[in-house]
């Protein structure tokens, strides 16, 4: 494997060159993001500088017939939250680039000028040449035109006007099965640091290129076969994802009484069936859109969708949980044909839907629109679209927003905003929102698998024992995981079925000769997260920030009525191991 | 629903013809529960099998 550094502000234009892994060797996914930007971005530098880098990293697995194994790590400083940043998506451009034999595209330096760049990688080498024609477009239209140029078999990797515009709530889009920029690096910005290389689309053809072969070809076919078995048997990845996708949360956690509504004000969202996951199917099969589908070759579980209008015509994938909340529930809309009409709009746009939804939910609560208003929700997100003043407000988050817009209620922890779940509902989950390295982040230590949802043990979520514990156990595995390209949700299986975990070190041992054990696991887990915390320290981010909101610890929310109770001082033993 | 007195929640399940190894989750109001507890009115169940999202 190698590395592919571009360098945007070389002499007399970009240039690639391509290195060996050197030190980086063994590394993938988050652990060779956070290693490359740890050691090569000062970390008070500017995050739109030319000393920022973006880093876009396949898995450790990516590129094998592995299953699930089509995840991709874009990692940077975050002009979100001024500290170390790893965004993951889905989609098809990972195993693609691992299958060209790159483990990481670096994309470093500054820009000269305002040149707007296309890069294009095949089996013969990188080829950059600067197009003015793709300013402004959003990632559908750049989509069709690079159809066009380069045929339908190419993944990419682009931003849309968001991106351009350096808004700290810009995404990294990947394409999907069919060509669509529907998978997203969603958190922290990646998409404003891509904007400022000068950088509108990657266009990555495979053509020619084989699966990676494993080092022992029987041993890891073998691992295959139990890693698919596991998958199929565990009742959340073999059943309720492939039928309800990830929206079948929407009713689960609303029983919870976690269901942040309204900005952070209420627990339930007593229209929540309207949006919920089984809802969504049911509409999805009616219009003869799709309710199970994968986002990426070799995806086992199919969590994802297609989601068409009452015309049976293409509006976007299935709108993921998370989306789903943050442009509906938190918003209290309760129309499922505008959720999927705001989640078509980020994608296009290139926008994280977490952000923008905490975002509306605020300027909801400036007055800007009703809450409910789902025709008023889409106008502000068209606002961003356009760059007007208030779009450019908007985009840059609910932090930036809530504070022009003299809002106190904003929820995020180190500048980034809180995804689905109250804290004060889910306290394990609070105290991996208040720690993460990542700012507030769901997925960097889903404490919601024990507090809610009984899987891999439980924990209750109404009280602070055990949730330091449950956090930073969760915080080391998933950041393992990050590395691995694997798709987080293969957690479900491999928190409850030891064979199943045993399945993955064993495809990772025949792959590449080694003899890791589960223990090796966590020791790769806590090592990044080790370099994540020192750079974030030196960023200038400390214990003060590993906190939530004020409001969460004030305020009770209906209806258990709770506050978020896990001291400061066990916050801080977190990473104590 | 109207259901007699003195009615445990797993009862109200079997009622509901949900097969007692079927769900994974129940709540009481809010609240996890293995499902002894007798029904009050005005009470809220939730029984789900294993789902888990992101």
């Amino acid at each position: 494997m190698k590395i592919l550094r571009i360098n945007m502000g070389a002499e007399g234009g970009p240039k690639a060159r391509e290195e060996p892994m050197g030190e980086f060797e063994g590394l993938g996914g988050r652990a060779l993001t956070s290693a490359i930007v740890a050691k090569e971005v000062p970390p008070l530098c500017h995050p739109w500088g030319a000393d920022n880098k973006l880093v876009i990293a396949p898995g450790l697995l990516s590129g094998t017939t592995a299953a699930m194994s089509g995840r991709v790590s874009v990692g940077c400083k975050s002009p979100l939250t001024g500290g170390i940043k790893e965004a993951n998506a889905g989609g098809q451009p990972s195993q693609m680039l691992a299958r060209l034999g790159y483990a990481a595209i670096v994309l470093e330096g500054g820009p000269k000028g305002d040149k707007l760049y296309k890069i294009f990688i095949n089996k013969d080498g990188v080829k950059i040449t600067a197009d003015q024609s793709l300013k402004m477009l959003g990632n559908y239209d750049l989509g069709e035109k690079m159809k066009k140029e380069y045929g339908e078999k190419v993944g990419l990797v682009s931003i849309g006007p968001a991106g351009e515009m350096k808004m700290s709530a810009a995404s990294v889009a990947f394409t999907d099965m069919e060509m669509r920029p529907t998978r997203h690096a969603g958190r922290g910005g990646v998409g404003a640091v891509m904007g400022a290389k000068g950088v509108k689309v990657i266009v990555i053809d495979d053509t020619g290129m084989s699966m990676r072969p494993p080092k022992d070809a029987q041993k890891f076919n073998a691992a295959n076969q139990k890693f698919i078995e596991g998958l199929k048997k565990h009742p959340v990845t073999g059943q309720g994802l492939p039928a309800y996708g990830t929206n079948v949360l929407t009713n689960v956690i609303n029983e919870a009484g976690a269901y942040p509504t309204k900005n952070f004000m209420w627990g339930r969202f007593p229209a929540c069936q309207k949006i919920s996951g089984e809802t969504q199917a049911e509409t999805e099969t009616a219009r003869g859109g799709l309710a199970t589908h994968g986002c990426h070759r070799g995806c086992t579980i199919q969590c994802s969708g297609i989601y068409t209008d009452k015309d049976g015509h293409y509006v976007t994938k299935q709108p993921e949980y998370e989306t789903v909340w943050a442009l509906g529930g938190n918003c209290e809309i309760d129309d499922l044909d505008a959720i999927a009409m705001l989640d078509r709009l980020c994608d296009d746009y290139g926008l994280d839907t977490i952000e923008m939804g905490a975002t509306i939910g605020v300027a909801m609560e400036a007055g800007l629109a009703k809450f409910g208003d789902g025709q008023a929700s889409i106008n502000l997100l068209k606002e961003v679209g356009k760059g007007s003043y208030l779009g450019r407000i908007l985009g840059n988050g609910a932090a930036v927003t809530g504070k022009v817009l003299g809002v106190e209620r904003v929820p995020v922890v180190k500048g980034q905003a809180l995804p689905a779940y109250d804290p004060r509902g889910i306290q394990g989950i609070g105290v991996t929102y208040a720690t993460s390295t990542q700012g507030a982040d769901h997925t960097a230590g889903y404490a919601v698998t024990a507090n809610v949802l009984k899987v891999g043990g439980f924990v209750d979520p109404l009280k602070p024992e055990g949730q330091v514990e449950l956090s930073r156990n969760l915080q080391i595995a998933t950041a393992a995981i990050d590395s691995t390209g694997m798709c987080l949700f293969i957690a479900f299986a491999v928190l409850d079925q030891p064979e199943t975990f045993q399945a993955l070190i064993d495809l990772l041992n025949a792959f590449y000769g080694l003899n890791l054990t589960g223990d090796g696991v966590t020791d790769l887990g806590k090592k990044i997260l080790k370099t994540e915390r020192e750079f974030n320290k030196k960023a200038g981010l400390s214990a003060e920030h590993d906190r939530l909101p004020d409001f969460f610890m004030k305020e009770p929310l209906p209806p258990h009525n709770l506050t978020f109770q896990v001291k400061d001082e066990d916050l801080d033993k977190v990473f104590n191991w | 629903m109207e259901i007699p007195d003195g009615t445990t929640i797993r009862e109200l399940l079997s009622r509901l013809n949900i097969p007692p190894e079927a769900p994974k989750v129940i709540f009481l109001n809010g609240v996890h529960t293995q499902g002894g507890e007798i029904l009050k009115a005005g009470d809220r169940v939730g029984a789900f099998p294993p789902v888990a999202g992101g």
